[in-house]
């Protein structure tokens, strides 16, 4: 179902082809790819029938997430700045966040994923995001604690500030 | 031509291996300790200094990354948790620790700079690594300290990196007469006693300066201070509530921001502020606290040159900004006594939408009475909406004589809100006058108080009583009664809500 991934049936919109690491096919709407800066650096230089990224480091199911991620923000920043124009409350940002919690709730792995694939097609907010998350796993935890968690083997010796 | 988006940080080997890899299970293995340094170092740049520092221990690979972070922060409390308190010795290790870490400390630069301290430390030590912070241009610097001395440096007041300063310490800021730091953006100073060297007039320059925040600061020997912030947007003075010293200081203050947005003020006035105010300000906060007996015509005359600059800000405003300004008690009783400030408000503002805090403190203070509101309103004859904000401690509007019965300039009136509404006799009789004279109101929204949104009687009773209140308004008022606990309200009531085909009262679940 990979490479039928297609969030739009609206006609106009113009579309950009994503082709992950293990050979699928990915089309998003333009705007949704450019949350990507290195999309966005030199896209408009590019001809619109040529709008193809051959993605080396991402995998597919990987790029689904940060697909569904980028999505997620284009949407809720319309619907945001919609409710401001309207002068209308809205909880928007909040939602968001939230959603953004619950998006990053991922085992480890799929964490270093999302992390290396957000760096690689540098998503500012996204990698801002799994940062965090990893920050807080180690946040108050005793390096032991830490390195068991991420399979860190210890091969030092000497330990001067476990006595701190 | 397809387009391959290659990883700058990796070689392509490390990127065809990523390939072949594919979404491995990694168990067992350690994908963290493997990560590019760039996003290690970005993940060590988002914990405290304490936790990058222990990674060190975790392996070889990791020994001296911590050392290539540029963020530090050291809080004592944080460090060595309660035991900074019991055992002296730990003042010593602390202050090792921070030499330590920024002994060895590999980047060329310090991005952030965080120095939380609760205790007492040697003074020279505390001043060396400020200035090593300075020396490696950091860009955010943080110091508070609860007690003792810190020696700020001189190089600080000149900074070409400081975009964020704030210092906080119950302690005199020494510093050249001359300030110029051109990058600074945030700036807040606290329960500072500023002293300048040699000289009795200080002038800061900050060009990009865009939030200035001076918290209880005292400016000492001081008779001019000259602040040029062309670029700020949010200004916030607060001088400290309990007036230790009733004294006015002669020292002005002169604060030439142009593109000011937001001006909040909480002051006794014992410094003369001019802010220096060309834009259309978004809203603007004063609040004047003063204790009554010792006021004066020097207050009264501060005060005005005040709120002068919010008037002709308004005069010079051309949008549709409204100004949004929250007198408290002790505003308006220093107005009602001096007459001749009130018969200045209208001219203030053409349209604005007033906030009363109402505060009842602790019996000592009188708290506002309907007398005093009524007085306020007459002299704003704009004003679109009001909000009444009582606070939970008590009704304050229990004190009051009735005379006046008409308040023809709230003729434009066209929202009512009170929040914390307590249902009694004084209260009703204000709404009716308020009804009674708002001849275009279109809303009245009234939140009970949660002490009494508890009982449904008593919620009835309240609703019942606002219903027979009548009104000047001849168009359909929407009247909003909202709590917490709405349900008690019977079906009858609904209805009652409904039928009368004017929605003069509604419910609404909040």
């Amino acid at each position: 179902m990979k490479d039928s991934f297609n969030p739009s049936i609206e006609p106009p919109k113009k579309t950009v082809t994503l082709v992950s690491s293990d050979g699928y096919d990915f089309e998003v709407e333009e705007e949704v790819a450019l949350e990507s800066q290195v999309i966005k650096d030199g896209f408009e230089d590019k001809a619109v029938d040529d709008r193809e990224y051959l993605l080396f480091n991402v995998h597919s199911d990987t790029l689904e997430l940060i697909i569904k991620y980028c999505e997620k923000h284009v949407s809720s920043r319309k619907s945001i700045s919609a409710a401001a124009a309207s002068s209308s409350s809205s909880n928007g940002e909040e939602a968001l966040k939230e959603w953004d919690e619950h998006f990053i709730s991922v085992d480890t792995n799929t964490l270093y994923d999302i992390l290396m694939a957000a760096d690689y097609l540098n998503i500012k907010s996204l990698l801002d995001l799994a940062i965090q998350k990893v920050a807080d796993t180690i946040h108050g935890r005793s390096p032991e604690q830490i390195r068991k968690k991420f399979n860190i083997e210890n091969d030092s010796i000497i330990d001067p500030w476990a006595s701190e | 031509m397809t387009t391959i988006i290659r990883d700058a940080n990796a070689s392509q080997d490390s990127g065809m291996e990523n390939l072949f890899e594919g979404q491995n299970d990694g168990n067992g293995e350690d994908r963290f300790s493997n990560l590019p340094e760039h996003i290690i170092l970005h993940i060590l740049s988002f914990l405290h200094t304490k936790h990058v520092v222990l990674t060190s221990v975790f392996s070889s690979r990791w020994r001296y990354l911590w050392t290539l972070v540029p963020n530090l922060g050291f809080c004592d409390v944080h460090l060595f948790h309660q035991n900074i308190w019991r055992n002296p010795e730990y003042e010593n290790k602390f202050m090792n620790f921070v030499d330590r870490v920024l002994f060895l400390i590999d980047v060329p630069y310090i991005s952030k700079f965080y120095l939380l301290l609760t205790k007492c430390y040697d003074e020279y030590r505390v001043n060396s690594w400020i200035t090593t912070a300075v020396m490696r241009k950091a860009k955010e610097l943080v110091i508070v300290a609860a007690v003792g001395y810190v020696v700020v440096p001189r190089c600080l007041f000149t900074s070409e990196s400081l975009t964020t300063l704030k210092i906080e310490m119950e302690h005199d800021l020494r510093m050249p007469s001359l300030i110029n730091l051109p990058s600074l953006k945030v700036l807040h100073l606290g329960h500072v006693c500023i002293y300048v060297d040699g000289d009795f007039q200080v002038s800061f320059r900050f060009p990009n300066l865009e939030e200035l925040y001076l918290k209880e600061c005292n400016w000492m020997e001081i008779d001019k201070a000259n602040i040029t912030a062309p670029a700020l947007e949010r200004l916030i003075i607060e001088d400290d509530p309990i007036c230790k010293n009733d004294g006015l200081h002669n020292c002005e203050i002169h604060i030439f921001a142009k593109s000011l947005i937001s001006f909040k003020m909480k002051s006794n006035l014992s410094y003369q502020y001019y802010p220096h105010i060309l834009s259309s300000l978004g809203d603007a906060s004063v609040d004047v606290l003063h204790n009554l007996s010792s006021h004066s015509e020097e207050i009264d005359h501060r005060l005005r040159n005040l709120l002068k600059v919010i008037c002709n800000v308004r005069d010079l405003a051309l949008s549709n900004h409204t100004i949004v300004v929250s007198f408290t008690e002790s505003f308006v009783f220093l107005a009602l006594f001096r007459g001749d400030l009130l018969s200045h408000l209208h001219k203030f503002f053409n349209s604005f939408h007033l906030t009363v805090i109402v505060e009842f403190n602790d019996g000592k203070r009188i708290g506002w009475t309907i007398r005093h509101l009524i007085e306020l309103l007459r002299h704003l004859p704009n004003i679109e909406s009001l909000l009444l904000i009582n606070t939970d401690g008590g009704c304050a509007f229990e004190k009051h004589f009735l005379i006046i019965e008409t308040i023809p300039s709230i003729a434009r009136l066209k929202s009512i809100e009170i929040q914390n509404f307590h249902g009694s006799r004084h209260e009703l009789n204000f709404l009716r006058i308020l009804l009674k004279n708002a001849r275009i109101l279109e809303k009245l929204t009234i939140s009970i108080v949660s002490s009494l949104s508890a009982n449904p009687l008593v919620q009835v009773d309240i609703s019942r009583k606002l219903r027979m209140l009548s009104r000047g308004s001849p168009g359909k008022v929407e009247v909003i009664v909202a709590n917490r606990k709405d349900e008690f309200l019977s079906e009858e009531e609904r209805k009652w809500g409904q039928n009368t085909g004017q929605s003069w009262y509604k419910l609404e679940h909040t």
